[in-house]
Order: structure tokens, then sequence, then C-alpha cells
């Protein structure tokens, strides 16, 4: 037998074999036509303590706003920070103080450019969530890292935009086998 | 006039008043990238 990720044609799956994805597509969702705000359900779930989650193609009526990240029904206890540099203007940061509004974690772009790769971790877990994440988005290069203080299990994620609304494009969540 | 528009899955529609007011809340703080000093 081949060893995974390696498959030949007419191969049996083995449970030995399928045990050893180390990462698997939960969900994908595509997004609307001319929406402010996204939320994306049956995320997290007691199969994996973390996740990876991949946002590209969106386009935004504007871009050079930050876009906030909200996990779950948590409407407190966001703290972060987003620094980025915006090319031929310089660097800056948007921090988040025990905000209510979740914390920054993208930039919008408007031409199909809005996007993120991020890592999650713990949502689902009763223990706080911490996550990070990094892109190119309008002509700054950002990352973000970000806390959820609070010990809530949560099974959904938003994603706000600052101003304007958002068109197409796909998120997608990976969940990290345990 | 219309209210913004929400997405839950595959599921749009308007923000409810509740959804609204979070979401007014949070636009009052966004402002575009600040340039830096």
């Amino acid at each position: 037998m081949t060893t995974p990720p390696t498959f030949s044609v007419g191969q049996t799956l083995t449970s030995a074999a399928m045990n050893s994805v180390g990462l698997w597509l939960v969900k994908s969702q595509t997004v609307g036509t001319g929406v402010s705000s996204v939320t994306v359900t049956g995320a997290f779930s007691a199969d994996y303590d973390n996740y990876r989650i991949v946002w590209s193609g969106t386009t935004c009526s504007v871009g050079d706003f930050g876009v906030f990240m909200k996990i779950g029904s948590a409407a407190a206890n966001y703290y972060g920070n987003m620094t980025y540099y915006k090319i031929g203007v310089g660097q800056g940061f948007l921090p988040t103080n025990n905000g209510a509004s979740g914390y920054y974690c993208t930039i919008q772009g408007a031409n199909a450019d809005t996007n993120l790769v991020m890592d999650i971790q713990n949502p689902y877990n009763a223990v706080r969530t911490t996550s990070s994440g990094s892109g190119f988005g309008w002509l700054s290069q950002f990352t973000f890292s970000g806390l959820l203080a609070d010990a809530g299990s949560h099974t959904s994620f938003n994603f706000t935009l600052g101003s304007g609304t958002m068109t197409g494009g796909t998120i997608r969540v990976y969940g990290y086998r345990n | 006039m219309t209210r913004p528009l929400i997405q839950i899955d595959d599921e749009v529609r308007e923000m409810t008043d509740e959804e609204l007011a979070a979401y007014e809340a949070l636009i009052a703080d966004s402002t575009t990238l600040p340039s830096p000093e």
C-alpha cells in the first residue's frame, strides 16, 4: 500500500490511511452579493481543536478598511492587533482592547483581492480562543493576532466589513486532525 | 431606506434591529486604514 498522501487507483482506503489525513475540509461558503456581513455556521465542533480558515476572491465596494472577525455569539472580550504596511505609505497598526465588535483580521480589497489565511485554536473547546493570520490586500501587507477571552464553546464565526458591502469569493474552513 | 444585508450561510437578508445596532456600533469605530505618521 502506498503511503498517504499518495494513493493508487483502486486502492482500499483503510481507516489508518484516512486517519492520517492531517487537514480536512469542514465547510466551504460562497460569499453572496452586496452583503456587509457574513456568518459561517457549523464551522467548529468537537472533531477538531484547531482550524485553518482561507478566504479569497471577495470584492468589496470600497477598499482600505479593516474587516472585523467575531466568533460565535460572543459580544465582548475581544483583544487583538493587526499590523500593516501600506505600500508606498508606511506601517501602522489597528489594536482592539476588550472590544465588542471582534478584532481586525484582514483588509478590504475592491478588486477580488480581499483575502485571509488564518489559524484559530480552540473555538469549540471551553477555553479561550486564539487566532492569527496574514495576507496582502488592497496594496497593504498585514498580519494579525487575536484573542477571545471567554471560555465559551463556539460553532460559528463572522466577518463584518468596516464599510460598504462585499460580493463573491469563498470562505473555506479546514480542521486540523487532533 | 434598505437595511444592510447580512449573510448567514446561504441565507441573505436585511439585518434585524439587534444586528443593525451591533453593525452601526462597529462601523462607528471603523475608519479607513490610518496613514502612518
